[in-house]
């Protein structure tokens, strides 16, 4: 039987999940997130059952598939190919940690940047240096303050071609306007961030500095 | 004796019931049913050309939509087709370039000018609803076949359900289920031959009761299966390597050979002896003569299971299940509008993933985020827990001790306050405040958190959702039913 799982890179991501699509399989196969870092660097999928469907996700370009019996097995073997980990990798984030993929107790995925002592540093939220949370594409966590590029929020995701999404302050805001490059590293409310539901600001740059319109009521927001 | 002859009685009475009595009163909710070939498709509806195949004759096969019994799958509302006994001549039917349209005695003449020539209207639809289309088609013509089809486009879309296909003169009247992927469907009849004629008549459309769940798309879905030995070439065994989960394990087997397991699990295995295993490959050494040999996840030797293939083994007397691949396997409903603060749910569940947290289902993106809400998740291989939320998210957890299929049974009164956990009819109870209000209108996701989050590792075999309190007489056939789906006899 048809059972296999595959990865993508993450920037041949949308055009692959369209082509499937295109081909009637439906819209965004590839949705697993797999990690080398903060950030996903490669989408896995498991599929069984249809040989029709695996040679069409095989004849993707920069596709690489794995046949297996376990699903999960034969996914953690497909990442790790790409020197990549996803969610059922990821050990408890306890005791001496080194680089890679962990979950804290509360389920949520944390990469590990460099080698620590989770008991020196128990709230990893603190210490950004030495581990920072692994995003999951399209879901809404607490905004927490960008670093650099690697944790800038994204007008649009590469994972899932969308903004990139956050709760603050009560509400939940997606990703409405960016640096030229595409990354927001603004709080909710200052720059570039809209509430769900909401229509977006008209946003400027004044000296590097957000301003609103002025026809919007406020300046120099 | 006379417990003996109760038991018998209850079952009968139990196998006489339907769930289908859970939504008499017109109560919201879904009801799902593996055994039920009739409602799963591989793609999003009837596929005349690759039907799904009875389970055990052919490789186990993907599940995309499976449709909701729960409101007797009845055609309901308006007539979505206009003019679909063509009286009113060809108004309302659009012909492709390669086909041109005339209507001879009442029926439609489609001739086609190149190959998959066809002509078809547009009708507006809901997407994720089912729809049945009756119709009535023949080839007048030619040499190829002619099948009727509901597509997402009038050209080059996604077909979602067909008719078989058919090179008869003689008209042949077939009814095909589809679910919408849009507001818009086109209905077409279509000729595979360039230069054939085609007859299409009398086509209806219309709305499916219930709500179906549908995989977003084809690596999502879940595998229909009524497996239970994990091994191949059971009745006289051979030596072979078995893929096998971290979980206890039983052999049986007859004859006067040994097996010797190494891999997951290391050391001589006799008839009837469970043993926990790795995760990992499994082999299995056969020395001598060994027959009726079967391998299952759990701690008790259930009745023999012929395996030939993975493609040709005995499904008959052993219950389907959805599996669930601990992925990302999902199935997703459209909203549904729950109305009242009562909540029954009956499900049976067998999970053998050992992630800690794995969503089997849930309403919203998250039953303790959102309010209205509830889940049940299978934490482990040794709990259930079951969250629910009025206002404030409350979790009852239960505990197992054998990895086996259940039947878990969820309870929850949000006024009253009281949230219950069944599992195997062993309730666990809570009174505490889950604030208030009603449960709200949220769509249903099996199989994992939305967006994609807490695979769910393991097997469904029915899921019946009722937006109304169950108890007495109408709670033990709920689980009776369950029960005998799921191949669980309950104390």
């Amino acid at each position: 039987m048809s059972n296999f799982s595959a990865r993508v890179p993450v920037n041949l991501l949308q055009a692959t999940n369209a082509a499937l699509a295109t081909l009637g399989h439906g819209g965004n196969n590839f949705t697993v997130p797999a990690y080398a870092g903060p950030t996903a660097s490669y989408a896995l999928l498991h599929a069984w059952g249809d040989p029709a469907f695996e040679a069409n996700v095989a004849a993707q370009p920069g596709v690489v598939i794995l046949s297996g019996d376990d699903p999960i097995a034969t996914t953690s073997a497909v990442a790790t190919g790409a020197g990549t980990e996803w969610g059922a990798d990821a050990l408890p984030l306890e005791g001496i940690v080194t680089p890679g993929l962990y979950r804290d107790g509360l389920n949520v995925l944390w990469y590990v940047i460099q080698t620590y002592d989770t008991a020196t540093w128990p709230d990893p939220a603190l210490v950004p240096a030495l581990v920072r949370r692994a995003k999951i594409p399209g879901e809404a966590l607490p905004w927490v303050q960008p670093l650099d590029q690697f944790d800038a929020y994204k007008l649009v995701n590469p994972f899932t071609g969308e903004a990139d999404l956050c709760t603050h302050n009560g509400e939940t805001w997606y990703v409405t306007q960016a640096d030229g490059a595409g990354n927001n590293i603004w709080e909710p409310g200052v720059f570039g961030w809209t509430v769900v539901g909401a229509e977006p600001l008209d946003y400027v740059t004044y000296n590097s500095d957000p301003v609103f319109y002025e026809s919007q009521g406020v300046t120099y927001g | 004796m006379l417990q003996n002859i109760l038991s018998i009685l209850q079952k009968s009475v139990a196998a006489a019931w339907s769930p289908s009595q859970l939504f008499a009163s017109g109560e919201q909710g879904v009801w799902y049913d593996p055994s039920d070939l009739t409602t799963m498709f591989t793609g999003l509806g009837n596929n005349g050309s690759s039907p799904l195949q009875p389970i055990g004759t052919v490789a186990d096969q993907p599940i995309r939509s499976i449709l909701d019994k729960s409101k007797g799958l009845l055609p309901t509302g308006s007539e979505l087709i206009s003019n679909g006994d063509f009286s009113g001549g060809t108004t309302g039917w659009t012909s492709v370039v390669t086909a041109s349209v005339a209507v001879v005695s009442g029926e439609l003449n489609i001739t086609t000018s190149s190959a998959y020539g066809h002509a078809g209207q547009a009708i507006t639809t809901v997407a994720g609803l089912a729809y049945t289309c009756t119709c009535t088609y023949r080839r007048i013509s030619g040499t190829g076949t002619v099948y009727v089809e509901a597509n997402t486009l009038i050209n080059g879309g996604v077909a979602l359900g067909n008719t078989p296909q058919s090179s008869s003169s003689s008209a042949t009247t077939t009814t095909f289920t589809f679910i919408a992927q849009g507001t818009s469907t086109t209905i077409f009849a279509i000729a595979t031959g360039s230069g054939d004629v085609i007859g299409l008549d009398n086509v209806s459309v219309k709305l499916l009761t219930g709500t179906p769940a549908v995989a977003p798309n084809d690596a999502a879905r879940p595998l229909l299966s009524a497996r239970v030995n994990l091994l191949v070439g059971t009745a006289t065994l051979s030596t072979q390597s078995v893929t096998v989960v971290a979980a206890p394990h039983t052999i049986q087997f007859t004859g006067g050979g040994t097996v010797t397991a190494s891999g997951a699990y290391s050391g001589a295995l006799t008839s009837g002896q469970t043993f926990t295993t790795t995760a990992g490959s499994l082999t299995l050494t056969v020395s001598g003569t060994v027959t009726n040999a079967q391998l299952q996840i759990g701690p008790t030797a259930t009745t023999y299971q012929d395996v030939v293939t993975a493609s040709n083994y005995t499904a008959t007397g052993f219950p389907a299940y959805l599996k669930f691949d601990g992925v990302n396997s999902k199935l997703a409903t459209n909203s549904i509008a729950f109305t009242t603060d009562e909540m029954s749910n009956f499900v049976g569940i067998f999970k053998f993933g050992s992630a800690t947290v794995q969503i089997s289902y849930e309403t919203s993106n998250e039953a303790a985020g959102n309010n209205g809400t509830f889940n049940l998740v299978a934490d482990t291989l040794t709990t259930y827990a079951v969250a629910a939320r009025g206002t404030t998210a409350r979790v009852v957890t239960g505990t197992i001790t054998s990895v086996t299929p259940k039947v878990v049974t969820t309870l929850i009164d949000i006024s009253a306050p009281s949230q219950v956990l069944r599992i195997d009819t062993v309730a666990t109870t809570s009174t505490l405040s889950l604030g208030t209000g009603n449960f709200g209108n949220w769509p249903l996701y099996i199989g994992m958190r939305n967006p994609n989050v807490f695979p769910f590792t393991g097997n469904l075999y029915g899921v019946i959702i009722r937006n109304a309190s169950t108890s007495g007489a109408t709670l033990t056939s709920a689980e009776q039913w369950v029960a005998a789906k799921t191949g669980v006899t309950l104390p």
